[in-house]
């Protein structure tokens, strides 16, 4: 006997409903399955110095604090655009010295403090208070700031800069939290407003990160972050190989760099020409390099490209101007002037300085073994041999730690020593003030003096319009390659090397590696 | 002639002979003497023996062992033979230096102090004692840092660990020669004290320094290795062993490992030797009751 | 009784001057340091208010008998000054902070060298004479040359790198340490029944600890065998032996516990050496121990945590062989009569 349809009817309806269960469990179960992987743990051979606006000078905490705060301007990720950050908009006044922004309201840091323009003012003033290693970069353009009301403040400049936006995305000009940082000292503290918050800091061990949920932008992708810190490239690219970590950022040996491209199947290798820049320093007030000739001769004879290849395996470029390849205004110069290793050009300006084989110029190279990467001895030795090839210099090489070669450099104890630059915000002018201006290169050792660089600089800093700035700049190449105070000598990469399934990895001429764009599919 | 060339015949023989009778102590000896001297050999003899400037480049870098280059190349292209050889020069000159610099304290302070005794010696005993009691290398740190590098500052940091070695060893000896019969005789003929030291007490401490100086010799050559390693060692690009293992150690992930394998492998040798000759030394001279 | 406690008093009395000694050396040693510890620190265009504050702050604007005088009186109450760089914590908490690192290092790593010198010495005694008494002699010499750096690369390369068995670095993996009771992981993963962690924290310890250890484990070998030696032949032994105890029995129960007091001796003499050989291990295994804090400290110019580390070290060393004489006088009277 068939069933009467009404049973069958109840049983249709059954399957139905058990259909509709299995088809929507079956959905709601891949929603809240994660669709990306939790966390993601970033290797770096690079420390942490100190968290603190006011005080950190270098790469990596600034990377830090790109990640865990915001200024009131930021980048576009992956262009040099400028767009707004806590500042929703801003407005320029007509002589191009009064900045006025216009901060998003609601606010608040991960602390609890609200964000407005009476805290944007105060991080600004203890720069001034406290003059730490970064603070020139507000003291030296910022006259003062005004609270115009809760979210609306003003920025008075010295002087109208045309690359100001550039300088207020750096992180001394980041807002802080008072209730975190003290006003009369330097310290440590994990407060923020950015995409990520510090849920951990062990110092030289781990960072962790959490997405900040009061963050007002976009959400990052993955919600945990997690930076360990080892000792040495060895140690560093070891776990990336047992997966211990995602990626690896900062820095590998030349020789893992050029394995891991070789890996193409198990690892990606991301790499962009970075803005960072390596260079010979020379000490223009005292002897022997207040003689432009022995100047001069250096510059011919440096063999950059057997640095780039024998200590770097062409991990970086030869340079041949401060300003880096890939920046507007940009010109070969040093190229132009002297050539490649040109030992016969050198020779001649030393016989004409009055130096030869048998009355050697004697010079001591002074670098700093370990702040650069392990590599730097190699270099230094590469240099020295390239210089003693003209047959009339006699190189002694010469170390120093970090900390006693920064105090050397501004004693102007070494006469020609090797420093690196990476810029602090990103404009030629960050790759020509501070070593050839006057009144700031003596800060950077180079003691250099010349009215005509000095007034170049300083219209080029204000000039309208960037074909006007760009002429400028060409002029100061070529006034900078005659002189020779300093010599570029290659222009670094960055390299990301990951797990293949890391994506979001975004390198640009900024040098910042947003940790919030990161992700991995789970 | 006949008997020249017996006499030469029974000297070999007599070599021979007395070989037979060698226990192990003398093996230990031998081999000990052998590595030492191949190191001192080494040193003199580099210009000779290495095959190219250790300073210049002078080939690829990162040339594996090969016939032009024996144990290949290093990251910039010198020879790592080359640089090993003439290292051996640093490794003993900073040996060396750092040997005489504290020998030449602790010598004169042991006597001293255990000659004259009294307040002085429980002072400088105490001293002494404290600074032995304190790891070597961690006080060697403290110093070269504090000085800086440099050859002279770096044996001289080495030097102060080994001063309480030579200190206790020379005192221990002094006080027991002290009261010995002649000492008593010289005294009792009106010798002063500068000659009792002299002629008496400091002929008989001399036969254990030999042992206690290769002992030192070897940790000489192991801390200073240590504070090239940490990077407190002499500046590039000096050929230095312990300078050497470190900056080898990175490319060895990459496969690499001729550098960091054989200027680590020359400190385990030459440290190796010097133990082995200062050990076989002293079960020589002072032979163990143990039959 | 009373022998011991004059004679526990008597090695207090002369810890304290060798406490002192240390600590003036260390004093000295880092005043000498070139350059301006201050201008280091703040950088070299802070402006001079900045300096003057700093440099009143750590006090090195007084003479320097006063600074001597302070830096004694603030010892005294356990305080080791603040670090320099980054926030200024107090270097004493910085130092408990990395102690739990190196002592469980140092633990292993001596057990590990116990073992393998109690074995070996006894193996070499009981078959004096003969080619593995002479092999295992060598050992102990060779022990010694084996560079740490290199000795420890090398398993590295082996068991790290070609046969990825063994970590090279660092107390654990990431997000597997236990939670922090003492700070020795092994401990605190036993105490808190984390497994995982436990399994993490013995396989970074086994490179480490068996480089150092091996490095020490000669001088355990020869003091274990000569003592052997001396004692397998005494009577007792051979009545042992004769009433028919079983040779392991007498080797390892009767004798060795004669050859146990001077070995007891050796380990606070082989502390030093120990501390020494960890500052190496530590660097080559990215250990995070004092060792590490200490060289890391001296790069930075972190003068106070340089000159807080040494005086700690100091004193544990101190206390190491005060307690090892105490013991050792504890066990065999006849020490303290002398």
């Amino acid at each position: 006997m068939s069933p009467s349809p009404v049973k069958k009817a109840y049983i249709a309806i059954a399957i139905a409903i058990l259909v509709i269960a299995v088809i929507g469990g079956y959905y709601a179960y891949i929603a809240t399955r994660p669709k990306y992987r939790e966390m993601l743990v970033i290797g770096t051979t690079d420390r942490i110095t100190t968290l603190d606006p006011a005080k950190a000078y270098d790469f990596y905490t600034w990377e830090v604090f790109q990640n865990i705060g915001e200024g009131l301007l930021k980048y576009e990720p992956g262009t040099l655009k400028i767009v707004p950050g806590l500042a929703e908009r801003y407005e320029v006044s007509e002589d191009g010295k009064v900045y006025t922004f216009y901060l998003r309201k609601g606010l608040k840091f991960t602390d609890g403090t609200p964000f407005n323009a009476t805290v944007v003012k105060w991080s600004i003033d203890r720069q001034f208070h406290l003059r730490g290693d970064p603070s020139w970069l507000v003291t030296e353009f910022v006259d003062h700031v005004e609270v115009v009301d809760e979210y609306t403040v003003k920025f008075y400049l010295r002087k109208p800069v045309s690359y100001f936006p550039a300088l207020v995305a750096t992180v001394p000009y980041f807002p802080i939290s008072p209730k975190a940082w003290p006003w009369d000292e330097f310290k440590d503290a994990t407060v923020g407003i950015g995409p990520y918050k510090i849920i951990r800091w062990e110092r030289d061990v781990e960072l962790r990160l959490e997405a900040n949920p009061d963050y007002y932008g976009p959400k990052p992708k993955t919600k945990y972050i997690v930076v360990r810190f080892y000792k040495d490239a060895p140690a560093l690219r070891l776990a990336l190989e047992t997966g211990e970590i995602d990626i690896a950022w900062r820095t590998l040996m030349p020789t893992d760099y050029v394995d891991f491209k070789k890996m193409s199947e198990k690892y990606t290798v991301v790499e962009a020409p970075g803005p960072y820049i390596r260079y010979l320093v020379l000490r223009c007030n005292q002897p022997p390099f207040n003689d432009v000739r022995l100047r001069r001769a250096i510059a011919a004879a440096v063999d950059r490209w057997r640095i780039c290849s024998d200590v770097f395996l062409n991990t970086t470029e030869p340079l041949y101007s401060m300003i880096p390849k890939g920046m507007w205004s940009h010109k070969d110069v040093f190229l132009d002037k002297y050539g490649e290793h040109n030992i016969t050009l050198a020779r001649k300006l030393l016989t004409e300085a009055g130096y030869s084989e048998t009355n050697k110029l004697k010079i001591e190279l002074w670098y700093t073994p370990a702040h650069y990467g392990p590599t730097e001895a190699d270099v230094a030795a590469l240099i020295k041999d390239a210089l003693e090839e003209t047959g009339m210099i006699e190189v002694t090489l010469r170390s120093a730690e970090w900390s006693t070669y920064v105090d050397y450099i501004t004693k102007g104890v070494m006469p020609i020593f090797l420093l690196g630059w990476y810029p602090d915000y990103v404009d030629p002018d960050d790759y020509t003030t501070p070593f050839l201006h006057s009144k700031y290169c003596w800060a950077l050792g180079v003691f250099y003096n010349n009215s005509r660089m000095d007034s170049l600089l300083e219209q080029a800093m204000v000039a309208p319009t960037t074909e006007k700035r760009a002429a400028l700049y060409e002029e100061v190449q070529e006034l900078m390659a005659d002189e020779a105070p300093v010599i570029p000598l290659f222009q670094g990469r960055l390299i990301v090397v990951a797990k293949k399934g890391v994506e979001g990895i975004v390198l640009d001429a900024t040098m910042i590696f947003r940790y919030y764009l990161l992700y991995a599919v789970a | 002639m006949a008997r020249f060339e017996l006499t030469i015949s029974r000297h070999i023989a007599r070599f021979f002979a007395r070989r037979a009778k060698w226990g192990a102590e003398h093996y230990i000896t031998a081999t000990g003497a052998i590595l030492v001297s191949t190191i001192i050999i080494m040193a003199i003899f580099a210009p000779w023996i290495a095959p190219y400037d250790p300073i210049r480049p002078v080939g690829d870098p990162l040339t594996p062992p090969c016939r032009e280059y024996i144990f290949g190349t290093d990251s910039i292209g010198r020879d790592v033979f080359s640089r090993i050889v003439y290292g051996s020069r640093i490794a003993l000159q900073i040996m060396i230096l750092a040997a005489m610099m504290s020998l030449a304290v602790g010598l004169p302070l042991g006597l001293i102090s255990g000659y004259v005794g009294g307040p002085l010696d429980r002072a400088l005993s105490l001293i002494m004692d404290s600074l032995y009691a304190f790891p070597g290398l961690i006080l060697a740190i403290a110093i070269a840092y504090a000085l800086g590098p440099g050859v002279i500052n770096i044996s001289a940091s080495i030097a102060v660990i080994y001063i309480p070695t030579y200190f206790r060893m020379i005192r221990a000896e002094v006080l027991s020669v002290r009261e010995s019969l002649y000492v008593e005789a010289a005294k009792g003929l009106g010798a002063d004290t500068k000659t009792i030291l002299f002629k008496y007490v400091l002929p008989n401490v001399l036969p254990s320094v030999p042992v206690v100086f290769s002992l030192n010799a070897a940790d000489a050559i192991l801390t200073e290795a240590g504070l090239s390693f940490l990077g407190l060692g002499l500046p590039a690009p000096t050929p230095d062993w312990g300078f050497d293992l470190r900056s080898g150690y990175l490319y060895m992930p990459a496969g690499y490992w001729w550098i960091a394998t054989f200027s680590g492998l020359m400190i385990v040798l030459s440290t190796l030797g010097f133990s082995l000759l200062g050990e076989g030394i002293n079960e020589i001279l002072n032979p163990r009751l143990e039959r | 009784m009373s022998s011991l406690r004059v004679y526990i008093a008597s090695r207090l009395l002369t810890a304290i001057p060798m406490v002192l000694i240390l600590l003036t050396v260390v004093f000295v040693v880092l005043r000498i340091l070139p350059g301006d510890p201050v201008v280091a620190i703040v950088g070299g265009h802070a402006p001079p208010e900045v300096i003057e504050t700093l440099r009143r702050r750590l006090g090195l604007d007084k003479p320097l008998h006063l600074q001597y005088l302070d830096y004694l009186w603030k010892l005294m109450r356990g305080d080791l000054g603040k670090s320099l760089i980054w926030g200024q914590r107090p270097v004493i908490d910085e130092l408990m902070e990395r102690f739990p690192a190196t002592l469980e290092l140092s633990i292993f790593s001596f057990i590990i060298a116990v073992l393998i010198g109690i074995f070996t010495g006894v193996k070499s005694a009981r078959n004096f004479g003969k080619p593995i008494d002479h092999a295992i002699r060598v050992y102990g010499i060779v022990t010694y040359a084996l560079f740490i750096p290199w000795f420890g690369m090398m398993l590295q390369f082996i068991f790290g790198v070609y046969l990825r068995w063994l970590p090279i670095s660092g107390r654990a993996d990431p997000f597997m340490e236990p939670e922090r009771i003492t700070g020795l992981y092994v401990l605190d993963s036993i105490l808190t029944l984390d497994f995982p962690a436990l399994i993490s924290a013995l396989r970074h310890l086994v490179l480490p600890s068996i480089t150092l250890g091996i490095y020490i484990s000669g001088i355990f070998t020869r003091i274990v065998r000569s003592h052997m030696i001396e004692v397998l032949r005494m009577d007792y032994i051979r009545a042992a032996r004769a009433r028919g105890i079983p040779e392991g029995r007498v080797v390892y129960r009767h004798a060795l516990k004669n050859a146990f007091v001077p070995l007891l001796t050796m380990m606070g003499l082989q502390f030093a050496l120990l501390l020494a050989g960890a500052v190496l291990t530590e660097t080559t295994f990215s250990w995070p121990g004092m060792g590490t804090y200490l060289l890391e400290r001296i790069l930075y110019r972190d003068f106070p945590a340089v000159q807080g580390a040494i005086v700690f070290i100091a004193i544990i060393i101190i206390l190491i062989n005060l307690l090892v004489d105490i013991t050792y006088a504890y066990l065999d009277p006849r020490i303290r009569l002398r």
